[in-house]
C-alpha cells in the first residue's frame, strides 16, 4: 500500500518498512554517538567526564524533544499508514457485514417472494389441470351425447308383449346402443351405470340390461350396486323390473326405493308399486312398509292378480250400493290405481278383464260414473276400455 | 570559549540548517556528529544551534529523497549513521542556495547595506 500510495504522490519515498522498534532503536543509538563523539571531543579539549557530559548534552537540546521529532518524521508516515489500513479494514469489515446482513435479507425476501409465486404458480397449474379435466370431460360427453339422437321424448316404458326393440325406450336404446356384455360382476355395473352418472337415460339403459339378466341375478346387482348409484339412475333403474309384470324380484327392487333416503326415489317406487297393490301405500303412514312385509315373498303374478281381485271388488261393491259412484270412497280406490299398467298384469299371465268381469266391475253402467270429478271419471272410463275384449 | 560566543549567539533562520546540511554534506558522505562539527567548522558557531535539531532535519532530508543513509563504522570504531547526497539533493542544494541569496540579497537592500555580492 505504501508503494502504491508513493505512486499517488502522497508520499514521496516509501515509508521505511522495517519494524517501528528497530527504526526507534536506529533513533537512539545515532542520538548516543552523537553524544558520545560529543562528549568525547570535549574531555579532549580538557573538560573533566561529567562537565564534558554536561556540555555536551547542552549543546544537542532536549534530547527527548530532539527523540520524538526524529520518530515522527521517521515513523510518523508508517503510523499514518497504519491508522489509514486500520480505518480502511474497519470500514471494509463494516461494508462486508453490512453486505453480508442485506444480502441474508434479501435472500429472506426473495425465499418469501419465491414461495408466493410457488404457491400462485401451484393454484394456476391445479386450475389448469381443473380446467383441462373439465375439457376433457365434457368433449368425452360431447362425443357420446350427440349420439342420443333425437332428444328422447319417452312418454312410455316397455309395454308388455314387445320387445325392449319395439318399445319407445327400447327402440331409442337400440337406436343408440348400450353395454352388453357387463357379465355378472357388480364392479362392471357400477361402473357402467357411472360413466354418466347424471343422464337418466343412461341409467335406464343400462337398467334394461340389468333387468335382463337371467334368474336374479340383476336384481341381485342392483342391491349390491344401489347406493353407488346417482339419484338420476336410482329414480330409473326400478322401471325394468316394475314394469316388467314378469319379473320375479320386482317387489325386492321396489322395496330397494321405497326404502331409499331421498324423496324423489320414494315418491317414484310408490308410484310404481301402486301397478302392484291397486293402492296408494305412502311410506309415511306405514301402510307401504306393511304391504310389502306382506307380499315380498310372493310371486309377482299371485301379487298382481290377488290385489286387483281385492280392487275389483271393492269397488264394484261401492257401485253396487249406490246409483252414481260418488263419494270419499270410491274415489279413494279410483285414485289408487291412477298408474296402475294393465300391461303389467298381462305380462305377468294375469287376466285383468276377466277379474274386472268377474267381479262386476264392467257391468257398471256409464250413466253411473257422472257424478265423479273429471279426474276420478277419467280413471273411471280407463278402468271401463280394459273391459273391452 | 564556545560558551562566550554563544552569548552573542543569533536564531538560525528556518531552512537554513537544512541549507548548511546539505553545503557540508557536498564534499562528501558524513555521520551527524561530523556535519555538525563542519557546519561550527565553517564559522556557524555564533549561530544558537542546538545540534540535536540537526537530526530531524537530516531524517526529514532523507525522506524527500534529497540524502541517502547508511549505517557504517566510525573513526572510534562505532556504529554510525553515515549521510549523503543525492541527486535530487544536489537539485535541491542549488535551488535553495540560490533561493537563500535571493532573499539575502533583498533583504541587505530593504536595510541599506551593499549587498555581498554588489560589493
Amino acid at each position: 500500500m505504501a508503494a502504491f500510495l508513493e505512486r499517488l504522490g502522497l508520499f514521496p519515498r516509501a515509508p521505511d518498512p522495517r519494524p517501528l522498534g528497530a527504526i526507534a532503536a536506529d533513533i537512539e543509538d545515532e542520538l548516543a554517538f552523537h553524544l558520545e563523539a560529543s562528549t568525547r571531543a570535549l574531555i579532549e579539549e580538557g573538560l573533566e567526564d561529567e562537565a564534558a557530559r554536561a556540555e555536551a548534552l547542552r549543546r544537542f537540546g532536549d534530547v527527548d524533544r530532539i527523540r520524538r521529532e526524529c520518530a515522527r518524521t521517521l515513523m510518523g508516515e508508517r503510523i499514518v499508514l497504519q491508522r489509514i489500513q486500520f480505518v480502511l479494514t474497519a470500514a471494509l469489515l463494516a461494508a462486508v457485514v453490512f453486505l453480508v446482513l442485506a444480502s441474508r435479507e434479501t435472500n429472506a425476501r426473495a425465499a418469501v417472494e419465491r414461495e408466493r409465486s410457488l404457491a400462485l404458480l401451484a393454484q394456476i397449474e391445479a386450475r389448469l389441470v381443473q380446467g383441462e379435466a373439465r375439457l376433457v370431460e365434457e368433449r368425452r360427453h360431447a362425443a357420446s351425447e350427440p349420439a342420443l339422437q333425437p332428444p328422447p321424448v319417452i312418454d312410455r316404458l316397455p309395454v308388455l308383449g314387445q320387445s325392449a326393440e319395439e318399445s319407445p325406450a327400447g327402440a331409442y336404446l337400440a337406436a343408440n346402443g348400450t353395454r352388453t356384455d357387463l357379465g355378472t360382476a357388480r364392479e362392471s355395473w357400477s361402473e357402467a351405470f357411472n360413466e354418466q352418472h347424471g343422464s337418466w337415460r343412461h341409467g335406464l339403459r343400462i337398467a334394461e340390461r340389468l333387468a335382463a339378466l337371467s334368474g336374479s341375478q340383476g336384481a341381485e346387482i342392483l342391491v349390491q350396486v344401489w347406493n353407488e348409484l346417482s339419484v338420476e339412475h336410482r329414480e330409473q333403474v326400478m322401471k325394468p323390473f316394475v314394469f316388467d309384470g314378469g319379473h320375479p324380484h320386482a317387489l325386492e327392487v321396489l322395496e330397494l326405493g321405497f326404502e331409499d333416503s331421498v324423496h324423489s326415489v320414494r315418491e317414484r317406487a310408490v308410484l310404481y308399486l301402486q301397478t302392484y297393490a291397486w293402492q296408494d301405500l305412502w311410506q309415511g303412514d306405514g301402510q307401504g312398509d306393511r304391504w310389502l312385509a306382506q307380499w315380498r315373498d310372493r310371486p309377482v303374478g299371485e301379487v298382481l292378480r290377488e290385489n286387483a281381485e281385492r280392487w275389483a271388488r271393492a269397488y264394484a261393491e261401492c257401485a253396487q250400493e249406490r246409483e252414481q259412484i260418488a263419494g270419499g270412497r270410491v274415489e279413494h280406490l279410483l285414485e289408487g290405481i291412477e298408474h296402475v299398467r294393465p300391461e303389467t298384469l298381462a305380462k305377468a299371465g294375469v287376466d285383468l278383464r276377466g277379474i274386472l268381469v268377474e267381479a262386476g266391475v264392467c257391468a257398471i253402467a256409464p250413466a253411473r260414473l257422472g257424478g265423479l270429478p273429471a279426474a276420478q271419471r277419467a280413471i273411471a272410463e280407463r278402468v271401463r276400455s280394459w273391459c273391452q275384449p | 570559549m564556545a560558551e562566550d560566543h554563544r552569548t552573542e549567539d543569533v536564531e538560525l533562520p528556518p531552512g537554513a540548517l537544512e541549507l548548511l546540511a546539505l553545503k557540508v554534506l557536498a564534499r562528501g558522505a558524513l555521520h551527524g556528529y561530523a556535519i555538525a562539527r563542519a557546519i561550527q567548522d565553517r564559522g556557524a558557531e555564533r549561530l544558537r544551534i542546538e545540534e540535536g535539531t540537526l537530526y530531524p532535519a537530516l531524517h526529514r532530508m532523507e525522506r524527500r529523497g534529497w540524502l541517502a543513509a547508511e549505517w557504517g563504522v566510525s573513526e572510534s570504531n562505532r556504529r554510525a549513521k553515515y549521510y549523503r547526497l543525492t541527486a535530487g539533493g544536489r537539485s535541491a542544494l542549488r535551488e535553495q542556495e540560490s533561493a537563500w541569496r535571493r532573499v539575502s540579497d533583498a533583504v541587505a537592500r530593504v536595510l541599506g547595506h551593499p549587498s555581498p555580492k554588489g560589493a
